[in-house]
């Protein structure tokens, strides 16, 4: 997402992204994002986890109206506790 | 962009280019950038803001074509109408069984148009943009179908475009 928020930066749009591996943000560099530790294909949480998933999104919104320098990451502090699906999806183990 | 050899990138980072470039697309390489790009304030308290939704998560419409699920990639994109409901998924790069069950994992258009309806937000732009985020190439995402994105919101006259990732 951070390449395309980078166009949309270019252009002088207001943006917010989420990012569930730091290490490649980093590498990106977009404007604002926000860290959120999910497994891949369960960005905003659990299915059917609805209370987790506003609370996301409530987050990242409230991020976004806060005055960051360019580049910030953000932490969340939203981890996932379920299960080791984004510890082996992180190894290439899980899909 | 970088040039060299395996083991210079952190984490994860390095765990998929290794994967990528064994498995799939042998001259894949991180996109990398020494200075952030520019911010741009919300001009609007949320309540009174206009916000796009923009997902990697290869949603698309049934009447739409499906992503490119080839080792190439897609940089394509696909407009959703803001009351969109029926949602369908194609990613090789995530179960999208998950989505299928509920789309707001990955595609918050719904829980959106909720925050709006209870006043939290001003209002949902009238279109979302859904991409696929499996993009080897990405010279016709920066020159192609990412600046045309960019003027279509510019075009609605969004205050914030939130970019979800799967």
């Amino acid at each position: 997402m951070g390449l395309l928020q980078r166009v949309f930066d270019e252009h002088g749009l207001a943006t917010v992204s989420i990012t569930q591996v730091r290490e490649i943000t980093e590498l990106v560099k977009p404007s604002l994002a926000v860290l959120v530790e999910h497994p891949f294909g369960l960005t905003l949480g659990a299915v059917g986890d609805e209370a987790t998933h506003l609370a996301v999104l409530r987050a990242c919104l409230a991020e976004a109206v806060r005055p960051h320098a360019a580049g910030a990451i953000v932490d969340l502090g939203f981890h996932w506790e379920h299960d080791d699906l984004r510890e082996r999806q992180l190894h290439k183990q899980a899909h | 962009m970088r040039t060299g050899c395996l083991g210079r990138y952190r984490g994860f980072a390095q765990v998929e280019y290794e994967y990528v470039r064994q498995r799939v697309y042998a001259s894949f390489d991180w996109r990398t950038f020494e200075e952030p790009s520019p911010s741009h304030r919300v001009e609007r308290p949320l309540e009174r803001s206009r916000i796009a939704l923009v997902a990697s998560a290869g949603a698309h419409l049934p009447e739409q074509p499906p992503f490119d699920l080839g080792k190439g990639g897609d940089s394509s994109y696909r407009e959703l109408p803001a009351d969109a409901t029926e949602l369908r998924f194609a990613h090789a790069g995530y179960d999208t069984r998950r989505a299928d069950e509920d789309p707001d994992v990955v595609f918050p258009l719904s829980l959106l148009r909720r925050l709006a309806l209870a006043g939290e937000i001003g209002e949902l732009a009238p279109r979302a943009f859904s991409f696929m985020g499996y993009i080897p190439e990405t010279e016709p995402l920066l020159q192609q179908t990412g600046p045309e994105v960019a003027r279509k919101l510019l075009a609605d006259a969004v205050d914030l475009v939130l970019l979800v990732p799967s």
